[in-house]
């Protein structure tokens, strides 16, 4: 009677069991092929485990269709049943025809690996054991796993989105999943290379795996006298395939940002760098060259930690929310103002770059950089958008000017002054302050916008500006979403500055574009004569 | 008619209804999704939608083929269609409405897309935003659209498959995708996911790939009318005899001498095709990969191969090159020993024989290559033993550097490639060559980083570095870097950061700056103290070989034409550079057609006397091409040194 079942099967499938062979194999021999040839894949092995990793899955799916699952949906089973045989022999024959035809496939396919690298590659019987061995693993685990999934009829078509989609999530996510077997047999980058240590723990591991898949196949395919395989076995209707269809898009869009998280390493630091803490502000700064007195870096991270500190509180940031401050020298920044910085992804710091060793550095403008960089931190980029950005530039401003020279200031005073001479100011040049700063060059800008907020500080007080920056530009956000948008929608910067000023912006501007014109050389000429 | 066709077209519409609840709702998902993970007002059109065509094709291709699945085979399997055939209408109106309809909801929901996309353009104007690019947008619909139905026309004959039309699909991509990485002549013109080909700027202008739109076409309406016959000749009801010869082993051989029958075409396309590619390696001198000729010579054959063994290795050599492969396996397990002294290699990394390959060929540009304990060499007949021993010590290096992490590094490759090449080549120049033979890639090192300077963000992301500039810089940047390290933190540096990145506790697939921040810290480095250090290394040999590197600039213009199956390079040479350039320099040019960064992809030319390169217009089929200039000057360099890639439209 066993003769005549496994007769049945093959009778009935041979075409499908060739034409997989066929397919599998010469999917394995291209690939293997051109790995050979390619001369950096190192040889056809590799290339024979790269096409195992997907056919076998591929044809377990099809053995187990064929073996299980269509014998349900054709209802012939029934006509099984019928026979004179107990039920388990039939599940017995079926998986062992199962695992032989997926032993003969990978067989196969490793022996098309070593015809074609006869010749170049030595093959011991250890090595070609050890291929053999876990080929043989993966496709025993890849047709077990899919004979299960075949007694489970439509709701498979489930099972296999849920693991695609589990799949895509843990090759995505730091879990080292080519370490763990069975996945380790094929797809660790030793497979047709490894040819001394057998993978004894992994194939131990994938053989108690194939257990638990033949005793799960035999719990589903003998439950109720096979009754519930059978109510499984109806083919799914059209609006149900749509339906999962769409419940897995869903499904796979929410899990998507969660796919490319970045893992995370250790904590940002400089270590052997000079650390200063103030107030809860620690400032880290590290020199470019050895062997160098760190007299300098001492005393730029005391000024600018304690300097941030009063920036802080002015601000009203939280303690606990103020990034790390790192400096690290470079030297061969060239821009003018020697600084430059840049992002790490991930941690609440900001990273400086400055060339503190040259003459046009200043102190002040290394903390006014800093501190704009702790504001974008803060807001997650929200105040980078033009209708704020002028705010944070003033105010950037007015730390670098606390401390400056005479000269300096009326050199910015100055700048500010041609900017307007050139491209005036109005309240499209805040609104549009992105433009503003290509039109006038965005040093120039940035002197406008110091000027306006020198010009609010005279006139209204310090407090006036702090409660300004702190309705417009000290707003936290901790995510990427639509309620920073909204938040910046309904509190837009021109109420914002009316109520936190008691005047209108409008109105402001005029008086902000006269106040740098009266810096102007001509103007100072004309009240002298 | 009209109405009758129309009638047919509601029946569609309305049988079709489970699939456009699912557009519906993945349409509705994707609109809150970006509120979710986005801010709507940065999201311009241009970065998000259009320059990344692919994903949206992607999901278009899935969706047609869930709508195409089953809409000409169901009513058979549900036994209706003999209902449908008692109707006034043709089949060829029926055929024509399933598709249709499929076409027109899938179309609907990509305008949808672009639709919204449009709205968070709207959205994050600011006042230096370029225009929004309506002529892309319109391109972007046009060629989208006539993707839909193109992918609409192929699916619908293979969906008669049924079950197996998967399988096909599948195959189709497995075959495109191999012939593609043949460099197959004209593959690219059967591939829909090669049709658009985004300009790289806003402002550039998008040439609409005619040739390529012609061939699909083709593809589609031929298809479309197969896919026509079958649904013609579909019966109702399965006659008996058919049935009968299709369960008989007769139809089942049949079957299966079908499908042989194709595969083995596909195996006899495959070598054929297989033949043409290995034809390249007959090109004119002129054409050659300059690069690869010296470095790479003949491999020795028509000899069996020998094995012989030492306490390290296993070697696979041509009987023909016995005695040269002897030699050097006498001295293999000192230079063994050696490298896994300079990296302080453990008991567990050192364990084992690791075989090293002389009988195979090697990639283009490659004297060795290392994998996971073994290693592929060429050993010519002209090289020293020195020259072998350093090339094989090489090799061993990355061999241990997988042995002691573990093979870690392989996790993110694209970020450690030079790491793994820059300390390789430190151990060859360190322990195996003469003490001046590392100014080949100071030279190298020197004229590159004139032209550009060479950033370590660069070169922590090889994706960057290969589509920006020369991607075999890793070798003496990454030596360079080495020794920028050793310099800071002394000889002890390789080792240690090889045990920090293998320590049980380091993050997993971590990659770019975050990898050797992370490397670096755990090990107690301060990894921004090196990049220093690494800058002050470059400027010093910028300055030190500032003479030479000045009388070769980079070339950084240049124009492009198709002549005569030919294209032609004119590049933008400045004057006097003939008489400028040191004696027995010369210009070379690789051209690239695409910026996957394939080397196997490019080709090379030689400046011809009228100055300009000329290559093959066969592998540069796509409207875009890249093309380099660099410098060779042998006694100076052996590489050729090349300047940024140039994007060129050739006319």
């Amino acid at each position: 009677m066993t003769l005549v079942l496994i007769q049945k099967e093959l009778r009935r499938n041979w075409p499908t069991f060739l034409m997989l062979g066929l397919f599998t194999w010469l999917v394995v021999f291209t690939i293997a092929y051109r790995v050979n040839a390619d001369g950096t894949g190192g040889g056809a092995f590799p290339g024979v485990g790269w096409g195992l990793l997907y056919m076998m899955p591929i044809s377990g799916i099809i053995l187990g269709h064929v073996l299980i699952s269509s014998e349900y949906q054709a209802k012939t089973q029934l006509f099984l049943e019928g026979l004179p045989l107990p039920k388990w022999r039939m599940i017995t024959w079926k998986l062992l025809l199962g695992f032989f035809l997926a032993c003969l496939y990978a067989v196969g396919s490793v022996l098309i690996g070593w015809l074609l690298a006869m010749g170049s590659e030595p093959v011991t019987g250890r090595f070609l054991g050890i291929l053999l061995t876990s080929a043989c693993g993966w496709a025993m685990f890849s047709a077990g796993f899919f004979f299960v999934t075949g007694f489970l009829g439509r709701y498979r078509i489930i099972i296999y989105l849920t693991l695609a989609i589990t799949l895509l999530l843990v090759i995505n996510s730091t879990i080292p999943i080519s370490d763990f077997p069975p996945y380790a047999l094929i797809a660790n980058s030793r497979f047709g290379f490894e040819r001394e240590v057998w993978p004894l723990f992994d194939l131990k591991i994938t053989a108690a795996i194939i257990i638990g898949w033949i005793a799960i196949a035999y719990i589903l395919g003998l439950a109720k006298e096979g009754s519930i395989s059978s109510m499984l076995g109806e083919k799914m209707s059209y609006r149900e395939k749509m339906f999962i269809g769409g419940a897995f898009g869903i499904g796979l869009m929410t899990l998507s940002p969660f796919l490319f998280e970045e893992p995370k390493g250790e904590p940002f630091a400089i270590p052997g760098a000079i650390e200063e803490d103030w107030e809860g502000v620690t400032v880290t700064i590290s020199s470019e060259e050895l062997n160098k007195p760190v007299d300098l870096e001492i005393s730029i991270a005391a000024k600018l930690a304690r300097r941030l500190a009063q920036a802080r509180d002015w601000l009203g940031i939280p303690e606990a929310d103020f990034p790390r401050v790192f400096v690290v020298e470079k030297s061969d920044i060239e821009e003018v103002e020697r600084i430059d910085w840049d992002d790490v992804e991930g941690e609440n710091v900001v990273l400086m770059y400055a060339g503190y060793r040259q003459p046009e550095f200043t102190e002040g403008r290394l903390l006014s950089w800093t501190m704009s960089q702790v504001l974008r931190k803060n807001s997650k980029d929200r105040v980078t958008h033009e209708d704020r950005w002028w705010i944070v530039c003033g105010l950037e401003g007015l730390w670098e000017m606390e401390e400056a020279e005479p000269e300096t200031i009326v050199e910015r005073e100055q700048m500010a002054v041609e900017a307007v001479q050139k491209e005036g100011l109005t309240i499209e040049s805040l609104e549009g302050w992105s433009l503003y700063q290509d039109e006038v060059e965005w040093r120039s800008a940035d002197a406008v916008a110091w000027m306006g907020m020198r010009l609010l500080q005279e006139e209204k007080g310090r407090e006036v500006v702090q409660k300004l920056a702190k309705a417009t530009v000290t707003k936290p956000f901790t995510r990427k979403d639509a309620r920073a948008v909204v938040w910046d929608y309904s509190n837009p910067v021109k109420p914002a500055f009316e109520a936190a000023t008691g005047e209108s912006l409008e109105s402001f501007v005029e008086k902000w574009r006269n106040y740098i014109l009266s810096f102007s050389k001509e103007t100072e000429e004309e009240e002298r004569e | 008619m009209i109405r009758r066709f129309l009638i047919v077209l509601w029946k569609e519409w309305k049988s079709l209804q489970p699939f456009y609840f699912l557009l519906l709702a993945l349409f509705i998902f994707g609109l809150v999704f970006v509120q979710i993970v986005e801010y709507m007002d940065e999201y311009p059109i241009w970065d998000n939608v259009i320059s990344t065509p692919n994903d949206a094709l992607i999901v278009t291709f899935i969706l047609c083929l869930i709508g195409v699945l089953g809409v000409l085979t169901r009513e058979k399997d549900e036994g209706v269609l003999t209902y449908l055939d008692g109707l006034p209408v043709s089949r060829l109106s029926m055929y024509f409405a399933k598709g249709f309809i499929v076409f027109v909801m899938v179309s609907a929901l990509d305008i949808a897309w672009i639709l919204e996309g449009l709205i968070y353009e709207h959205l994050s104007r600011e006042s230096d935003s370029p225009a929004t690019p309506w002529n892309h947008i319109a391109t972007f619909l046009f060629l989208n659209t006539f993707l839909v139905a193109f992918f609409v026309a192929v699916l619908l004959p293979v969906s008669f498959l049924r079950f197996w039309s998967l399988l096909v699909i599948s195959a189709w991509f497995f075959i495109i995708a191999i012939l593609k990485t043949q460099s197959v002549p004209y593959i690219t013109w059967i591939d829909p996911f090669e049709l658009m080909q985004v300009p790289d700027e806003i402002d550039e202008k998008w040439v609409i790939p005619w040739k390529h739109l012609g061939v699909l076409s083709v593809i589609g309406i031929f298809s479309w009318f197969i896919g026509l016959c079958f649904y013609s000749m579909m019966s109702a009801i399965s006659g008996r005899k058919a049935r009968e010869f299709v369960g008989s082993f007769w139809g089942k051989a049949l079957a299966a001498i079908g499908v042989m029958a194709s595969l083995i075409f596909l195996l006899v396309l495959f070598f054929i095709l297989s033949s043409i590619l290995y034809e390249k390696g007959e090109l004119p001198e002129e054409v050659r990969p300059i690069a690869g000729t010296d470095i790479r010579p003949e491999i020795e054959g028509g000899n069996a191969i020998e094995t012989a063994t030492s306490k390290k290795f296993e070697f696979v050599y041509r009987k023909k090159m016995r005695k040269r492969a002897r030699q050097l396996l006498k001295e293999s397990d000192e230079i063994f020993f050696q490298v896994a002294d300079y990296l302080q290699a453990d008991d567990a990394a050192k364990a084992g024989r690791t075989v090293v390959d002389f009988s195979n060929p090697l990639g283009s540009h490659n004297a060795g290559q290392a994998y996971w304990k073994k290693i592929r060499m060429a050993y010519p007949a002209n090289w020293s033993l020195e020259e072998a021993k350093a090339v094989l010590g090489h090799e061993v290096t990355h061999v241990l550097i997988n042995n002691i992490t573990g093979k870690r590094l392989e996790e993110s490759f694209g970020s450690a490639r030079w790491f793994h090449e820059g300390l390789a080549s430190q151990v060859e120049f360190e322990i195996f060559r003469p003490g001046k033979a590392a100014t080949d890639y100071e030279h190298w090192l020197a004229l590159s980083s004139t032209w550009g300077e060479v950033h370590f963000s660069e070169l922590v992301l090889n994706g960057v570095l290969v589509t920006k500039r020369d991607p075999n810089i890793a070798y003496p940047a990454g030596m360079e870097w080495i020794r920028a390290a050793i310099d800071v933190y002394g000889e002890e540096f390789p080792a240690k950061i090889l045990k920090s990145i293998d320590r049980p506790d380091a993050p997993r697939e971590l990659a770019g700056l975050a990898l050797w921040r992370d490397a670096c810290l755990a090990a107690g480095y301060d990894l921004e103290r090196i990049r220093g250090r690494f800058r002050v290394r470059l400027r010093d040999l910028r300055t030190k070989f500032k003479e030479t590197c000045e009388k070769m600039p980079e070339i950084t213009e240049g124009e492009a034409k198709r002549v005569d199956g030919q294209i032609i390079i004119t590049p933008e040479l400045p004057d006097g550079w003939k008489d400028n350039a040191p004696e027995g320099a010369k210009l070379i040019c690789r051209v690239r057609p695409d910026k996957s960064g394939d080397p196997g992809r490019w080709r090379y030319s030689q400046l011809g006397d009228d100055d300009t390169f000329s290559v093959s217009e066969v592998d540069f089929l796509k409207p875009k091409i890249g093309f380099q200039v660099g410098w060779h000057y042998k006694t100076w360099c052996d590489q050729p040194v090349f300047g940024q890639w140039i994007e060129a439209t050739p006319e």
